[in-house]
């Protein structure tokens, strides 16, 4: 098979713009594993969540909040509440007075958020089965803009729905950067990392933290739910098992707790997925490439690699800030 | 004079910048209790670290037995019969006491050669030796410290070490169990005639039980010898002097010395 | 040997009588509907104590585990269609495809566990998913290749529910013998001290690389075989159904709750997840999670060392007894 030079042109744009939710996918995840050691199995269900929240609501209500835009925002609040309702489940339990996080307690959360996922990814089929307004396979179809595509050339299209999620994944990436790395509030969450101790002593309840920490996570990774959907154009509970290894990789990837570092290994990831579906035509080969890639940083490179993206994008940041002031 | 069991060459172990270990050489003669001292990171743990295997020097040998064991990996440290325990204990906490100390006994010098009963057997022995043969049946993580730390040494010695390495064996206890411990190590090189190798900061124990001293600051051996000569040494004054603390027991041995 | 006297090996000799007397009873007729159940059961033990070898007595949580029955499966499907293609059904299809699919399930572990038992905790778990969906992405292309869209179903090989319950059964037997073996030998001391401390372990003379490379080893090797009768059960090989998440998931369920550290802990486990399963299940399978989800959570909460944990923990004198 000859791939031409535009499919590899088109590739290589989407594969930008899927890596872009992809970063934005896991960049809730980074931020809860590298500040609390929680290794947030739950983390898919909940962007899945959301999803078909979105998905069912908006074919039942037409509500305007619950298009895939508005649903970012709704679906963002409606993290707030998960959030607390896995801090309070699954983390607090185990680790909400712990000061030193051990190899033992980041296992137990691990398991209990998997648990707690367990329960997400059951609810839609119980809701399903006990209910007549929701469905574990809602259909659903947008488009934006007329016409729906935007010509490159003579030969290349790309849908405007997946420019539009590309732009707004960023901007949500960078707002999760921009609250962890230059807020007060970042800096308090930073010292969890460190130890939170040295919170307790200087009139901090670390608890408190710990509380908006998994919440911040939460609401950010919900709020990508409806870019999923909007990308994908469909969702089923089963989709969990696509989004979550994939955030998993990037963040391995990425470099722990490092968020600017998960969106640019989004980024490649994407890249890498589209170029090889590009040129094989072959779905399933492009996966087994992604997850060799895991292996690989698993197996040369565990703390990843672009750890240190947060610390210079930062110090830039401030810097420049420091001038115009 | 009695043959050297253990002899370390010039070691020297960095971490990054840190110099922990610099150029360290020392020998242990067999039977003996050697004592290493030395204040806070003068590198007496990362030393033990080095002959247990954990880490490996960046420079210098280290040879056992007259075998270099320089590049052999922990667990084959330990079925040679180099045996320790932790400056924080790290007993097996889901694990009954006997347990415990039957992964000592399966696991070091006998390895192969004892079946699982036998070393359960063993274990109730060396319990007792310990003085915690009233609590086989607890698990590992029901112990008090003191109990903990008699568990550790009861691990390490159902391996029938040769070499004993304790890691301060006596931090954190009350005078009267220390009194109780140091007689313990005495048995325990009286009866079995292992070598012993103590790191400790009670300072007074181990001039009361150690043949020969070596006191390291700052990475550097500044020096060796019998504990009289040590409490008089010049050099080891002045270390301690640097820690009001630590100078004033030292003071108050060498007055009760003299 | 003392070792044959104790509680473990004791269960292990009644549960093969029961399964035997099960098997013998249903060649019968009338009590079919026990047999379907009691091959089920079976299968989850074995799934159970498989990850139990890694997970419950070293310590290291495989979440990718179904990797190792997708393995077995896939091998049955390479057996029936690829290396006997044309032969009746024989006891010695049986076994090449026993020996085949433990043997490649054993063989990926261990060349895999050079790289990933060298992480710990969370990357070990997530190293261990990445190879799940390696294999499962794998799988799905060469069937692709081959022009087959799956799920691949066998030819028709005229086999009875008797033959299953056979099959499950000489499973079944192996997978009680060698793990208890494993537990209660010197190799299960050397693991229970890793999973306890493994630095503590190294110094005291336990290999322990050699030692998590064995384990993942032999339970990858359980966990393939297990998918042998699976896949001549269900006739096919579906490559999305074997490698599921789902059944790693069921069984790091089944040794959390029944108890990590313990020979009988993830047996009952299984019998406790299944009794919940069956009792639970609704018009959708799957909606039963919305009560196993919440049963783990509280389980790590409140008895993180499992039922028979916490019956060992509560009740001292049942310590020997619950091996």
């Amino acid at each position: 098979m000859v791939v031409t030079a535009a499919e590899l042109a088109r590739g290589f744009i989407e594969g930008l713009l899927y890596g872009s939710l992809l970063g934005a996918i896991s960049v809730g995840l980074t931020l809860i594993w590298g500040v609390m050691k929680v290794v947030n199995l739950a983390h898919g269900h909940l962007i899945v969540l959301a999803a078909m929240f979105t998905a069912n609501f908006y074919v039942l209500y037409k509500v305007a909040l619950l298009n895939p835009m508005g649903a970012i925002i709704t679906m963002g609040i409606l993290g707030v509440v998960m959030g607390a309702l896995l801090y309070y489940t699954s983390v607090h339990p185990i680790i909400g007075h712990v000061d030193v996080i051990t190899l033992k307690h980041e296992m137990a959360t691990l398991m209990a958020t998997f648990g707690f996922g367990l329960t997400l990814f059951g609810l839609h089929y119980a809701l399903a089965a006990w209910t007549s307004w929701y469905s574990t396979e809602p259909g659903i179809s947008w488009s934006f803009g007329h016409p729906p595509y935007v010509m490159i050339g003579s030969t290349i299209t790309i849908v405007k729905t997946k420019i539009l999620v590309g732009i707004i994944s960023f901007v949500i990436a960078f707002a999760l950067f921009a609250l962890v790395r230059l807020t007060n509030l970042g800096l308090m969450i930073q010292a969890v990392t460190q130890d939170s101790r040295a919170l307790a002593l200087v009139g901090i309840d670390p608890v408190r933290i710990k509380l908006l920490t998994t919440i911040i996570s939460v609401a950010f990774a919900m709020s990508t739910g409806p870019l999923y959907l909007a990308w994908a154009g469909s969702v089923t509970p089963l989709k969990e098992s696509i989004i979550a290894p994939l955030a998993f990789v990037i963040v391995v990837a990425g470099g722990l707790g490092s968020i600017m570092g998960s969106y640019v290994a989004g980024l490649i990831l994407g890249l890498t997925y589209e170029l090889v579906v590009a040129t094989t035509q072959e779905v399933s080969i492009a996966l087994v490439v992604t997850f060799l890639i895991l292996l690989l940083i698993l197996a040369l490179k565990p703390t990843g690699l672009f750890g240190y993206l947060d610390d210079r994008l930062a110090s830039a940041l401030r810097r420049r800030r420091g001038v115009a002031e | 004079m009695a043959g050297e069991i253990l002899r370390g060459e010039n070691l020297v172990k960095r971490f990054g910048g840190l110099v922990a270990v610099n150029e360290v050489s020392f020998e242990v003669k067999k039977g003996e209790i050697f004592g290493i001292i030395g204040p806070n990171g003068a590198g007496k743990t990362t030393l033990f670290n080095m002959i247990s295997g954990v880490y490996k020097p960046d420079e210098g040998r280290i040879i056992y037995e007259g075998r270099d064991i320089t590049n052999l990996k922990p667990h084959e440290r330990a079925r040679l019969g180099i045996a320790r325990t932790h400056q924080v204990v790290k007993p097996f906490p889901g694990l009954t006491v006997l347990e415990n100390i039957a992964v000592g006994a399966l696991f070091g010098p006998r390895y192969g050669k004892i079946s699982e009963d036998e070393a359960l057997e063993i274990a109730r022995e060396v319990a007792s030796f310990v003085g915690l043969g009233d609590k086989i049946e607890l698990p590992a993580a029901a112990l008090n410290v003191q109990e903990k730390k008699r568990l550790e040494l009861a691990r390490a010695l159902a391996a029938e070490p040769r070499l004993l390495l304790l890691d301060e064996v006596l931090a954190g206890l009350t005078p009267a169990e220390i009194d109780s411990m140091l007689g313990l190590l005495k048995k325990v090189r009286d009866e079995k005639g292992v070598t012993i190798m103590m790191v400790e900061h009670v300072m007074h124990a181990v001039m009361n039980i150690a043949e020969r001293i070596m006191v390291l600051h700052f990475g550097r051996k500044i020096a060796e010898g019998p504990p009289e000569e040590i409490a008089n040494n010049p050099d080891v004054i002045a270390v301690y002097l640097g820690d009001p603390s630590l100078a004033l027991k030292f003071v108050k041995r060498r007055g009760g010395a003299s | 040997m003392r070792m044959l006297k104790r509680p473990g090996f004791i269960a292990s000799i009644v549960l093969i009588l029961i399964y035997l007397v099960i098997g013998i009873a249903g060649q019968e007729g009338h009590l079919l509907s026990i047999i379907g159940n009691a091959m089920d059961t079976m299968m989850y033990i074995g799934w159970a104590l498989a990850l139990a070898v890694i997970m419950s007595y070293a310590g290291y949580v495989s979440f990718g585990h179904a990797v190792f029955v997708g393995i077995g499966a896939w091998m049955t499907a390479v057996t029936i269609e690829s290396i006997m293609p044309s032969h009746p059904f024989t006891i010695s299809m049986f076994i090449v495809a026993l020996l085949l699919g433990a043997g490649v399930a054993a063989l990926v572990a261990y060349a895999v566990g050079w790289v990933v038992l060298r992480l710990r905790g969370a990357y070990f778990a997530i190293a261990t998913i990445g190879l799940d969906y390696v294999v499962l992405y794998l799988a799905i292309y060469t069937l692709s290749r081959a022009g087959i869209s799956p799920p691949l179903l066998f030819r028709n090989l005229s086999l009875t529910v008797q033959s299953f319950y056979w099959m499950h059964f000489t499973v079944f037997v192996i997978t009680l013998l060698v793990v208890y073996y494993i537990k209660a030998s010197r190799f299960g001391f050397g693991l229970a001290a890793i999973r306890e401390d493994e630095e503590a372990a190294e110094v005291m003379g336990v290999d322990t690389f050699k030692y998590k490379l064995m384990a993942f080893t032999l339970s990858a090797l359980i966990a393939g075989m297990w998918g042998v009768p699976l896949a001549f059960r269900h006739a096919k090989f579906d490559p999305q159904d074997v490698f599921s998440l789902l059944n790693s998931v069921i069984m790091i369920v089944e040794n959390t709750v029944g108890g990590l550290g313990t020979f009988l802990g993830p047996i009952v486990g299984a019998y406790i997840y299944y009794g919940l399963y069956w009792s639970l299940l609704t018009k959708i399978a799957q909606a039963s999670f919305v009560v196993l989800g919440p049963l783990i959570v509280i389980i790590i909460a409140l008895v993180p060392e499992g039922l028979v944990g916490w019956l060992r923990e509560k009740f001292p004198r049942l310590r020997k007894a619950l091996e």
